[in-house]
């Protein structure tokens, strides 16, 4: 009888030992370590390329000439600064021999033209704001504020012009410039 | 007294010899197989529970590692690259897009005859890039309006030109000019030589422009 009974115990004692303790732990624990260490084994490869792709990516960056950079950062600014614009503008007029009589400030919404593939929501880059003009003054000075208008280090495109004519050779203009900034 | 060998000392039969050996062998071979199995358990048990150690302490330096990989990733530098792209990239495009009006001015004078003027003039660019002028002119005459429509026709980059409500004032002729400019007359091509000035729109300003003030009033 002994001798039937210890044999089926330990079938038993097995059994139980293998679903109450081997097989949870190799399915749980186990299973989510792996997969913790599958996660890891990931990240740590994407650290590496991080850190490999930042050393390229400082490399072509200090190979710009700083100046270039600098030209680049006044060519878009990081701030409107529509203020020192304006101020810059009226020497501009001044130099032109065109004389400033208002200037208005027009926020835009839509910001790039729509041929540009640049996002044009919330996660635009560029912010866009329109000076409206108004100025007086001859033909050529019309043409040499222009011409320093499109040459101006940061980019100012001019959106609208109306011109009207006077009897005195003297010309009524209005302008919209439309700046860009970088947020 | 003493039974003759012949008669049995119990009413139930005794097994053979052969059956109680077969019955002791299956006895055997099932407490091997009950104990191997739970020795191969036992064994099993311990291999996991000691695999389960040896990944949680490869865990734990993995997750130190990533935590110094983390670490090490300066937030700014990543901002500061992303900054850089998105002004290359805007500003490229933006470039791209730029366009000089006082390209078509110049143009417009080469082309309009002296004894034809415009009075008023609108320039719009829209939000497609393209740009559309409508003026009132004057013309002394209405072949110096017909010259001036060859003109146009034969430059080619103010397009879809339509003179409309001519009206004639005793010699000379009032017109609606109604077009739109091809991009090449109002492309902004950069200069060869470089800006001078860093300060926007305080370079380059007096660059001399040889044209006539054509627009006057003939």
């Amino acid at each position: 009888m002994t001798s039937r009974l210890l044999p089926f115990l330990s079938l038993m004692l097995a059994v139980g030992i293998f679903f109450a303790y081997v097989n949870p732990l190799w399915n749980g624990k186990i299973a989510e370590q792996r997969a913790a260490i599958a996660q890891d084994d990931q990240a740590l490869a994407s650290a590496k390329r991080y850190v490999e792709r930042e050393n390229q990516l400082a490399t072509a960056k200090n190979a710009i000439d700083p100046a270039a950079l600098d030209r680049l950062k006044a060519f878009l600014p990081d701030s409107v600064n529509n203020i020192g614009l304006i101020l810059d503008l009226n020497a501009l007029a001044a130099r032109s021999g065109l004389s400033l009589s208002s200037i208005d400030v027009t926020k835009n919404t839509a910001a790039v033209p729509a041929e540009s593939s640049l996002p044009n929501a919330a996660t635009d880059p560029i912010g866009t704001v329109d000076l409206k003009i108004s100025a007086v003054g001859s033909y050529k000075a019309l043409q040499s504020f222009l011409i320093g208008a499109e040459l101006s280090e940061r980019l100012l495109d001019v959106r609208d012009i109306t011109v009207q004519n006077s009897a005195n050779g003297v010309y009524t203009y209005q302008i919209t410039i439309r700046l860009y900034w970088l947020r | 007294m003493a039974l003759p060998p012949t008669i049995p000392t119990s009413f139930v039969p005794r097994p053979s010899a052969a059956a109680v050996r077969r019955r002791n062998d299956l006895s055997g071979a099932f407490a091997f197989f009950g104990y191997g199995i739970l020795g191969f358990v036992l064994i099993l048990g311990i291999g996991i529970f000691v695999y389960s150690s040896i990944l949680a302490s490869e865990q734990s330096s993995k997750d130190a590692k990533l935590a110094n990989a983390v670490a090490s990733i300066d937030p700014s530098i990543v901002a500061d690259f992303i900054h850089l792209r998105d002004r290359l990239a805007s500003s490229e495009k933006l470039l791209d897009a730029h366009i000089a009006m006082s390209n078509f001015f110049s143009a417009l004078d080469a082309l309009i005859p002296n004894n034809v003027g415009f009075t008023t003039m609108h320039l719009l660019e829209t939000d497609a890039g393209q740009v559309a002028m409508n003026a009132n002119g004057l013309a002394k005459s209405f072949n110096a309006l017909a010259v001036t429509s060859d003109a146009l026709a034969a430059d080619g980059r103010i397009k879809d030109a339509i003179f409309s409500d001519i009206k004639v004032q005793g010699n000379a002729v009032t017109f609606t000019l109604s077009a739109t400019l091809d991009h090449s007359l109002v492309a902004f091509v950069a200069p060869v030589t470089a800006l001078e000035a860093p300060v926007a729109t305080t370079s380059s300003a007096t660059t001399s422009s040889t044209s006539s003030p054509q627009a006057t009033t003939p």
